[in-house]
């Protein structure tokens, strides 16, 4: 399995939805008379879903058949999750025309829209991998971490925009700073709720493979969650004053998730196993 | 035409020959990679501690020659985005490929592993109940090459009527999950699915890893 495709492919919408989110709220909270979102983060937003989506196509063994994906949207949830993200794209370019045409009527009705589309693209993403065969995965832990990746991922890198928007200097925010910390408490949670369910299901597999997949390193673990709480800190420090390097701070903190984000993906990849044969 | 065909395997007389194995690869001409039936060596045991301090082996061994099961609930149809994975009107489980996009969410989705990714051109692939042969009246090449006939072929409803619906044994997943169209006669020595002592021993034949 292909599986380098499916970490980018998962990574890049939900840090674009990530990025769409925090930001939205960041402007609501604190910008309450300009409510548009500058065109550089929904611009980002839309690269990050059109290489996500190459991505995913790269996944594919035909991707000639795919405009058949969305055949079974009455019951597969990947069909709802392909229309979800494209509606949720087609819901920021729409944005992006009505911010680019300086069209501030209806502006906070497709900001709203485009938000609930954004929850709801990574609620059936998360959806896809509840298979029932798949212990693992078929837990609150997998929309937890998902959601924990929308929020840490898109906030930082959302910060990171707002850097380059101010002239590459970061003013600290603290309406992102609270978002990373909510995506790392749903990060660390996933974590450890997948550690105890594959301690638990390791006895359900037939081959010797995946039992040893299945057997919870839980060094692995606590290095995951530790390099997490690093990155959020790296981020606290000049939101908590305790730095005058903002910018530097907030960029290694970036990298770190980043980093840690991918590793994370893959060791999610690596825990499929399923019941049966 | 049968209502709603099935396998049935009786495990006690399966010898694990893997000639239902070789016979479908060879009439599909399938490639080296793609397993439409696989047969399972399934094994362990342990040592059994008495009241009396003595202690008892209770080592088992059986085969399983799994194909699909053409599933009353297919999990591999509900998760096929594109509708090519589809059940048709004699309840054979059967995929389009003009349809398959190969995300490969069916192989995922199936407790059997009965969808078989194949790599040169990108698609699934899977069992048919070798259906040109059942409209001549013939038997699934499977069923036909099997020398103990362990392997069986006929309705679900007869089947069970004839064998009765017994226990689903390890290394089976729980039949609730999808109602497959599989009935099993399962040797003496079968292990419950809660059983944890048993391991299938012959991964590298059966699993594309």
């Amino acid at each position: 399995m292909n599986n380098l495709s499916l970490i980018i492919f998962t990574l890049f919408i939900q840090t674009s939805v990530g990025i769409f989110a925090t930001t939205l709220f960041n402007i609501w909270i604190n910008k309450k008379e300009m409510l548009d979102i500058p065109l550089i983060i929904l611009s980002t937003c839309l690269g990050l879903i059109i290489l996500g989506l190459i991505s995913a196509m790269a996944h594919l063994g035909n991707p000639r058949n795919a405009p058949h994906a969305v055949s079974n949207i009455t019951h597969s949830w990947l069909s709802r999750e392909i229309v979800t993200i494209n509606l949720f794209s087609v819901s920021l370019v729409l944005l992006w025309i009505v911010t680019f045409a300086d069209f501030q009527k209806g502006l906070f009705l497709i900001e709203t829209v485009s938000l609930i589309l954004g929850i709801v693209t990574i609620l059936t993403m998360s959806r896809v991998y509840r298979l029932k065969i798949v212990p693992v995965w078929n837990s609150i832990a997998t929309p937890m971490d998902f959601f924990g990746t929308a929020l840490l991922t898109g906030s930082l890198a959302s910060a990171v925009l707002n850097g380059v928007i101010s002239d590459m200097v970061y003013e600290p925010s603290l309406t992102l700073f609270i978002f990373s910390c909510l995506g790392l408490c749903l990060k660390i949670a996933a974590i450890f709720l997948t550690l105890s369910l594959q301690h638990r299901s390791k006895n359900l597999f037939w081959y010797t493979s995946l039992r040893n997949k299945n057997k919870a390193h839980l060094f692995t673990y606590v290095f995951r969650a530790g390099l997490y709480i690093t990155g959020v800190a790296l981020f606290a420090a000049p939101n908590m004053g305790l730095t005058n390097q903002a910018s530097i701070c907030l960029l290694i903190s970036f990298c770190v998730i980043l980093i840690i984000e991918i590793w994370n993906r893959f060791c999610f990849y690596n825990s499929f196993a399923r019941l049966g044969l | 035409m049968i209502k709603t065909p099935a396998f049935f395997i009786d495990m006690q007389i399966c010898t694990g020959c893997k000639t239902c194995m070789v016979a479908c690869k060879d009439k599909n001409d399938l490639d080296s990679g793609l397993r439409w039936r696989r047969v399972y060596e399934f094994s362990g045991g342990d040592w059994v501690k008495a009241d009396d301090g003595t202690f008892t082996q209770d080592v088992f061994a059986y085969y399983i020659s799994m194909g699909c099961n053409h599933c009353q609930d297919p999990a591999c149809v509900e998760a096929c985005p594109s509708c090519a994975m589809h059940r048709n009107e004699s309840g054979i489980v059967l995929i389009d490929s003009k349809k398959c996009v190969g995300c490969r969410y069916c192989e995922w989705a199936c407790p059997y592993s009965a969808p078989q990714f194949d790599y040169a051109n990108g698609i699934m692939t899977k069992c048919d109940f070798c259906q040109s042969q059942i409209q001549e009246g013939r038997e699934p090449c499977c069923v036909e090459a099997c020398p103990t006939h362990a392997l069986l072929f006929g309705d679900y409803d007869e089947l069970i009527a004839l064998h009765g619906k017994k226990a689903i044994i390890a290394p089976l997943p729980p039949p609730e999950i999808t109602c497959p169209n599989l009935v099993i006669a399962p040797p003496k020595q079968a292990k419950s699915t809660e059983n944890t002592n048993g391991l299938i021993q012959n991964p590298e034949e059966v699993k594309d890893e």
